[in-house]
């Protein structure tokens, strides 16, 4: 189980990281989403040891990964642009990696290779940035250690990759139990990988928690009333998002939903439709109520 | 090191085992094929001379390899995607260290080392195994200096924070010795007059032996003589070493290697490709750099107008350099303040210097007690010798009229120096005579030069021809 607690960073003079917490559970894959600049690198950089926390601390299974090797062992961060030697193979960048991870599977990576459709004595230079990602994907899989840190890993990569990818992923965790935190844009991707996500904003974690936990709690209500209705007539509930189209309103509303229906039944809508709200509108709502910025 | 490191470390020999192929093949060709083919076609008998320029040659490859391997070797730390990989994988700060510090010290050295054991047989069979063994030795001496070299280097490197800087800093800190060196030439040149204790040659020559342990290189190359005898063959001068600069140069490396690790263990991995702000690299050299230039464009003694332009020069320089250090070309008030603390600071030192004839030194005579015999000469303009004008002093016998020469000495030197300070030449335009006195302890000689009015000739006529 990884654990940040409490991690604070400062690049310069700028704060990028403040009293972060998190907890990600063996097994568990967590999507970090935010805004950009708003430290998810950083914080992914701090849990591989790339940069040190000026405050707080972070345990892979209750022990420090600074200056562990061994501990580190069960660690693998890829970056958005990961290093490759000069005019080097896919064949020297396993070499490079079995160097440190005793575990490398060689199977797993002729397996990936093959699926892939890689050849493993090309120069990496002359790939394409998909094709790269997707070389650093086979590494990862093939070292499939405790703790994967995807820093938008897998963004450049076209649908029919991202789909093997996610297949591949899948296989990982019901095989070897890892846990994988993946920083990305696209968060319709994330939703379908992930369980679990934190929203980072503003150097703080503004949200974190299950997915769908936090799609129980979070509902997209679609109302219309015969007469005019303001944002004040729902003053009694916990509103993310307001909406007015006409007649009809669109709320987001956090809070259990039975007593969200009562209280706007009590206000007799000609309608009322509850809509499935997913990873994407969480965070635009969430930056939304946090002032990030405003979706009219 | 652990089996990780071991491995990773043989990783780093293997990833360039082309590069490493091609250079033994280089060192092969360079000496033990020559040596062969030496052997074939002459008999051997231009082993001396082959081993020589090869030896030569591998002493300018090692002093190039000390100023660029840093960069190649360390570049890991100065590039984001470099770190975002290095810091991540499972190796401590410690291990990665020592193993890219050690790589290139071997990669180096071990093809130069088997190539010269190989080679240096034809050698020995036609000299001795002395000499294959001084040479050995020698060879050893100047990879431990390639070390020194490369280790100074590499604690800039390391000081460093993106290629580019890593680049200029090397760069700097290869021609910043020759600069000072040229400075230190031209300030003794424009403050100091020859009073035989302050010789201009010596000053610049040791601070430019003590900036630059390349220096070192040319020490170890003296050893190596050829003997124009027939045969030609090898001679070493191990007597002649200057043992105190190299082991001045093994203190320097030590404090390098102990810098660059401690440096490269606080460096923070978000400190790559940012700009390098640390006090010893542009701060100080460029600083130095500057101080430098003004001391080269001596305001003092110039008009009004030339002055003005060397101000403007200069701080156009400082600007630009300013402009590299921080990637950015906007003036602050720091900066203009820092560029006037410089030159009020360096004209300063300059003016002092030149009000105080160089803080008394000018005036000062050599302590006649520390010599056997003082020559006085005095020659007429055309710098023609008379015979009548010759004194030698014994100065185990010095009686008191050579006690009043001696001391009109001082009033020629006092003399000279204030004719330097108000002038900033020593020569006088009612030159009637030069006087020339050899101060002389068995070979250490030391020359004092002075210009003659008619007034000073009758003055040493008498003093020297006992006419009162």
């Amino acid at each position: 189980m990884l654990k940040v607690e409490a991690v604070s960073k400062k690049l310069g003079n700028k704060t990028v990281l403040e009293n972060c917490s998190l907890t990600v559970q063996n097994g568990s894959v967590m999507g970090l989403i935010g805004p950009n600049g708003a430290g998810k690198s950083t914080l992914l950089r701090c849990i591989c040891d790339v940069y040190q926390c000026d405050q707080g601390s972070i345990t892979l299974d209750g022990e420090t990964i600074h200056e562990n090797e061994y501990l580190k062992q069960n660690i693998l961060y890829l970056s958005d642009d990961p290093y490759y030697m000069y005019n080097a193979t896919i064949k020297d960048m396993k070499e490079f990696y079995q160097i440190f991870y005793p575990q490398f599977d060689e199977k797993l990576y002729e397996k990936y290779l093959k699926i892939f459709k890689l050849d493993e004595n090309k120069v990496m230079n002359n790939f394409s940035k998909g094709m790269k990602r997707q070389a650093f994907i086979l590494m990862a899989l093939a070292i499939s250690p405790k703790l994967l840190l995807l820093d938008e890993s897998f963004d450049g990569l076209d649908p029919m990759m991202r789909l093997l990818f996610k297949r591949a992923i899948g296989e990982c965790i019901e095989k070897k139990d890892i846990s994988i935190i993946i920083s990305s844009h696209n968060l319709r991707e994330l939703e379908d990988i992930c369980d679990a996500f934190a929203i980072l904003e503003d150097a703080h974690i503004e949200t974190s928690g299950m997915i769908d936990d936090t799609k129980e709690a979070i509902h997209k209500i679609q109302i219309a009333f015969r007469e005019e209705k303001n944002k004040e007539a729902f003053e009694s509930l916990d509103i993310m998002h307001y909406a007015k189209t006409g007649r009809i309103i669109t709320l987001v509303v956090k809070g259990d939903l039975e007593e969200i229906k009562q209280q706007i039944q009590s206000l007799h809508p000609l309608m009322m439709d509850i809509l499935p709200v997913n990873l994407e509108e969480i965070f635009i709502y969430e930056m939304e109520r946090k002032g990030v910025f405003v979706n009219e | 090191m652990n089996k990780i490191t071991t491995n990773y470390f043989k990783n780093l020999f293997i990833r360039k085992r082309k590069l490493l192929i091609l250079y033994f093949f280089v060192c092969f060709m360079a000496y033990p094929f020559v040596m062969f083919t030496n052997l074939l076609t002459s008999a051997g008998n231009n082993a001396s001379n082959i081993t020589a320029i090869v030896f030569y040659l591998a002493l300018f490859a090692l002093g190039v390899f000390a100023i660029v391997l840093p960069i190649f070797t360390f570049k890991f730390s100065l590039t984001k995607r470099h770190v975002d990989t290095y810091y991540a994988i499972p190796i401590n700060r410690d291990h990665l260290f020592k193993a890219h510090f050690i790589a290139p010290i071997i990669g180096v050295c071990v093809p130069i080392l088997v190539n010269y054991l190989i080679g240096g047989l034809l050698l020995w069979a036609n000299s001795s195994f002395m000499v294959y063994l001084s040479l050995l030795i020698v060879l050893c001496l100047a990879f431990l200096l390639f070390v020194i070299i490369y280790s100074i280097n590499t604690f800039f490197v390391l000081k460093c924070n993106n290629i580019l800087d890593a680049c200029i800093i090397t760069a700097m800190i290869t021609i910043l010795p020759l600069f000072v060196y040229m400075t230190v030439t031209i300030f003794l040149g424009t403050q100091t007059v020859n009073n035989g204790m302050i010789t201009i040659r010596d000053i610049p020559e040791l601070v430019l032996k003590l900036l630059s342990p390349m220096n070192g290189l040319f020490i170890v190359e003296q050893i190596v003589r050829l003997e124009y005898s027939y045969p030609i063959r090898l001679s070493f001068h191990f007597g002649d070493v200057d043992w105190v600069m190299l082991s001045y140069y093994l203190v320097l490396g030590c404090g390098a290697i102990v810098g660059a690790y401690f440096t490269f263990k606080k460096k923070k991995g978000e400190s790559a490709e940012q700009l390098t702000t640390d006090f010893i690299t542009y701060p100080l050299l460029s600083n130095i750099a500057l101080a430098c230039l003004i001391i080269c464009f001596n305001l003092m003694g110039n008009e009004l107008t030339v002055n003005i332009l060397i101000i403007v020069s200069l701080f156009v320089v400082f600007f630009i350099v300013n402009g590299i250090a921080k990637r950015s070309m906007k003036l602050t008030p720091l900066m203009a303040a820092e560029f006037i603390i410089l030159m009020v600071l360096v004209n300063g030192f300059n003016y002092v210097s030149r009000q105080t004839e160089f803080f008394g030194i000018n005036r000062q005579v050599l302590d006649y007690t520390n010599y056997t015999t003082i020559n006085f000469e005095i020659s007429t303009v055309d710098y023609f010798p008379l015979n009548e004008m010759k004194k030698t002093i014994i100065v185990k016998d010095i009686d008191k009229d050579d006690l009043a020469l001696l001391d009109y000495v001082k009033v020629l030197q006092e003399k000279t120096s204030l004719n330097f300070k108000e002038r900033g030449d020593t020569y006088i335009e009612d030159c009637a005579a030069y006087l020339d006195i050899n101060y002389r302890l068995g070979y250490d000689e030391h020359y004092v030069h002075f210009y003659l009015d008619s007034e000073d000739v009758e003055m040493l006529r008498s003093l020297i021809f006992n006419v009162r």
